[in-house]
């Protein structure tokens, strides 16, 4: 069972261990509980709300408002405890034992938490959402346009670029900082303060903030005007956003490697 | 740098500081290939900060460290695929069960991906380190000894070339450290054994060599026999009736180094450690030759690893 040393050594079976728990009944009743959440949410704010006007397309901006949220916390709770308390316990300093390199484990952690988020809280509750929504709509006795599934599916995909930003946001403080509380508490005040609504300055067009919180001429966010046919954000954020899950992962893996476990 | 044909472990003049504390001192180590090495020292000696300085958990503030010939912090996965380790108190994710841990564990090595030789291999070292049936257990619900075992069995999980085991036999009963020596004696033949412990019977009973630490250094190093050392020194000699005077007699010789009796029913025990072993040939006839007592047996006082361990780490007490 030879391997070469790699930067990413052992990536595969680690990347597929650290899925496990995403997997299997533990994430089956995750997706479950998570759905409900989400959906139970929206639909008592959704039908109990006679006010809305533009019908699909407010109640569409409710949906990926609270799809966002769910997921926005959920990242970082489900991220910030493995990695604070693997270093902490020493499970980080056994998995390295391994023919593992340090980078495979921060890049393993970050893909891996992002994928499960992703698919867990993002993708399926608001694939479910998507079932229900317009036909809800209808039993009110609106008849609005289906909102289009490729957009709708792009705009579930910008949110989980958005959650990888903060799963690897964590990741980052949680190598750094070694300690829970510390880590969730700084998580949660960058949440407000890198997705608040920045607007008029040169460099807003580069906060992630731009693709979610900013609002538009119509009063909605630029995710839900998006699925029915306007422009994205700026595509700087994008790149931004990319990018800054690129420098976070860095700097983990940076530390990482210089960390005594 | 990497030295082929060496000892599996290498280490020279090795330094760890953890700010003002000194963990390690200067510390020297040879590791013979095929060798099973008992790893000893008190508290505090730097045994574990030695270990992860070997796995590269940790880095070393002065001297070198080589496993397989290669620096040992910097060797990557490619020498740590050769090597097990257990962690001294092992954690393992709580939630998992001991089957998943094992198999996240093979699926770390490069060849552990096939589902098959993967199950086998999971299925062996379950039974070997006696979790049979338990393979379903979560982590969290296992004993401290269940616990133990798993980590050898992950430790075993990669068939390495090179055992590194601290403290494998904590948290054990005296069943399950003998199944720990057992397991142990049964990889020697295709595997090096580095292993730390407190329990000086197991040392004595499966090892081949061992070292003594001591305050971050290497205090004595060799077989057991070595480490033993030729106990010429030293004599038991069992008398009966009273040997008057004859203590505070041979006391002041210079071949004497030091008298202990102690009542063993109606006889008296004698230990009388030589100064000068070449001296041995006086000492019988002088307590034949004494009035008033018999010599009921007479023999080189047995040394155990304990005796010439406690020697060895004595000096310390000092520092």
């Amino acid at each position: 069972m030879a391997s070469k040393r790699r930067y990413l050594a052992g990536f595969g079976g680690y990347l597929w261990g650290e899925l496990l728990p995403w997997l299997g009944w533990r994430g089956l009743l995750r997706i479950l509980v998570w759905t409900g959440l989400v959906n139970l949410v929206l639909y008592l704010d959704v039908v109990t709300d006679w006010d809305i006007g533009w019908v699909t397309l407010e109640s569409l901006d409710e949906a990926v408002d609270l799809v966002w949220l769910f997921a926005a916390l959920g990242a970082i709770v489900v991220t910030a405890g493995p990695v604070v308390a693997e270093r902490r316990r020493g499970t980080a300093g056994w998995v390295v034992s391994k023919p593992v390199s340090r980078g495979t484990y921060i890049v393993g952690k970050v893909a891996a938490h992002s994928l499960g988020v992703a698919v867990s809280m993002v993708f399926i509750p608001g694939l479910v959402v998507y079932q229900w929504l317009p036909g809800a709509e209808h039993a009110r006795g609106f008849a609005p346009p289906t909102p289009p599934f490729g957009r709708y599916l792009i705009a579930l995909g910008v949110i989980a670029l958005l959650t990888t930003f903060l799963v690897a946001l964590v990741v980052m403080l949680g190598t750094l900082l070694k300690r829970r509380g510390p880590v969730t508490g700084i998580s949660f005040f960058l949440l407000i303060f890198i997705f608040a609504p920045v607007v008029g300055y040169s460099w807003s067009k580069y906060t992630p903030g731009m693709l979610i919180n900013w609002q538009r001429p119509t009063g909605l966010t630029p995710l839900a005007d998006y699925v029915f046919g306007s422009r994205l954000g700026p595509i700087e954020a994008v790149w931004a956003t990319a990018l800054a899950i690129v420098a976070f992962t860095g700097i983990a893996v940076a530390a990482f490697r210089r960390a005594e476990l | 740098m990497a030295k082929s044909g060496g000892p599996i472990i290498e280490v020279n003049g090795l330094y760890k500081r953890y700010g003002k504390v000194k963990a390690l001192r200067g510390m020297d180590l040879i590791v013979p290939r095929g060798t099973v090495f008992g790893f000893l020292g008190p508290n505090g000696a730097g045994k574990t900060t030695a270990m992860k300085i070997l796995m590269g958990l940790v880095s070393p503030t002065r001297g070198e460290a080589f496993l397989f010939g290669r620096d040992a912090f910097h060797a990557g996965p490619a020498v740590r695929s050769r090597i097990g380790y257990l962690p001294q108190d092992p954690e393992f994710h709580p939630d998992r069960t001991v089957r998943e841990i094992l198999k996240f564990a093979g699926r770390l090595y490069s060849g552990g991906w096939n589902p098959l030789v993967l199950r086998k291999r999971v299925d062996a070292l379950i039974e070997q380190v006696g979790l049979a049936g338990k393979g379903r257990r979560r982590v969290r619900a296992l004993s401290g000894g269940e616990r133990q075992r798993l980590g050898i069995a992950q430790a075993l999980i990669g068939e390495p070339e090179l055992l590194i085991l601290d403290e494998p036999s904590a948290g054990l009963d005296p069943r399950g450290r003998r199944e720990v020596i057992d397991l142990i004696d049964d990889v020697r033949q295709h595997t090096t054994v580095f292993y730390s412990t407190h329990i000086l019977d197991d040392v004595q009973r499966v090892s081949d060599a061992v070292a003594v630490v001591g305050g971050g250094r290497m205090l004595a190093q060799g077989s057991i026999g070595e480490i033993l050392g030729t106990p010429v020194g030293t004599y038991t000699a069992m008398l009966r009736g009273k040997p008057d005077g004859l203590r505070e007699r041979m006391v002041v010789e210079p071949w004497v180094a030091s008298i202990d009796t102690a009542k063993r029913g109606e006889l008296e025990e004698w230990t009388v450690r030589l100064a000068d072993a070449t001296a041995a040939g006086r000492l019988l006839p002088l307590l034949a030759n004494q009035k008033g007592c018999d010599v009921v047996e007479f023999h080189l006082s047995d040394r155990s690893l304990e005796d010439a361990y406690l020697e060895i780490v004595g000096g310390l007490h000092g520092e």
